[in-house]
């Protein structure tokens, strides 16, 4: 079956990954004053990455909303939303925590965009990793590249439906 | 004339970072709570408090039932609670109020947002 029938018989997977970028393009014109730029659909980033993500559940299915990125682009968002220079030393701790506020606030927006259509019932706290979600049986994975400033980031969304 | 106290709830470090510094703009003296549980026992110890800025989803305690147990405490009936979230729908911005949040602030938000909410709440010029 091609991916454009499926899309088309399900068309929640397009949705989420449009609602997460416009979100993402909100948060970082209030949040972290940066230009936002969408390169568009990708494969899974290689290389080391942090990611940040955060549980939706609605009535039909369970979402993860991540945001990934290397070191340096992960750094630059959390300085933009902090408003600390390049020349100040960010603490222990910092980017992980700010890293994940960002993904928290993503993952708030998309919400909202998408219970106007399907009643979502649930945001989680946010949780923050290195590396991927795992491929695997019943997720639909998918990958949108985007710049935010001088940052390269991965959004996320990984999808699978309740029974 | 005693220095204006707020309360900071929230269980990110960088959003307490953030509200903390845009409120010290303002004239506020901040303290810092990383959830509802925190909140209530800071809120015990210390002197009182005019403004809580109160994150929604929260471990231990959230931040709709800190609103619910500080107006139900009948303590601390001068302190202004406002909820600084992600949560947008309009349900749960109700529930907020009900509960008795004297304001409502979306996240993402800019700086001149939440200033223009603590102006109309009688903070700052």
């Amino acid at each position: 079956m091609s991916a454009a029938l499926l899309r088309a018989i399900d068309p929640a997977p397009v949705a989420w990954a449009a609602a997460v970028g416009s979100a993402l393009e909100q948060v970082a014109s209030t949040a972290l004053e940066l230009p936002v730029t969408r390169i568009g659909a990708v494969g899974a980033p290689e290389g080391p990455v942090l990611g940040a993500y955060i549980a939706v559940l609605t009535p039909g299915e369970s979402l993860q909303i991540g945001i990934v990125a290397d070191a340096a682009s992960s750094e630059t968002l959390v300085r933009a939303l902090l408003r600390i220079a390049e020349s100040e030393e960010l603490a222990p701790g910092d980017v992980p925590d700010a890293f994940g506020e960002i993904a928290n606030m993503v993952g708030g927006v998309a919400k909202a965009a998408m219970s106007v259509q399907i009643g979502v019932v649930g945001l989680g706290l946010p949780l923050v990793t290195t590396g991927l979600i795992a491929a695997r049986e019943g997720i639909e994975l998918g990958y949108e590249a985007v710049e935010v400033g001088a940052a390269r980031v991965t959004l996320v969304v990984a999808r699978s439906r309740l029974r | 004339m005693r220095d204006m106290r707020a309360l900071v709830i929230d269980d990110s470090k960088a959003m307490r970072m953030i509200l903390g510094r845009l409120l010290k703009t303002v004239g506020f003296e901040v303290s810092e709570a990383c959830h509802g549980r925190d909140a209530l026992e800071k809120l015990g110890d210390g002197p009182p408090v005019d403004l809580a800025l109160v994150d929604w989803n929260m471990p231990e305690m959230n931040g709709l039932d800190f609103v619910k147990a500080v107006r139900g405490s009948g303590n601390h009936a001068a302190m202004k609670l406002m909820m600084v979230t992600t949560e947008s729908e309009l349900a749960r911005v109700q529930a907020a109020i009900e509960a008795g949040a004297d304001e409502y602030v979306m996240k993402p938000f800019t700086p001149e947002v939440l200033k223009d909410k603590l102006v109309q709440m009688g903070f700052g010029a």
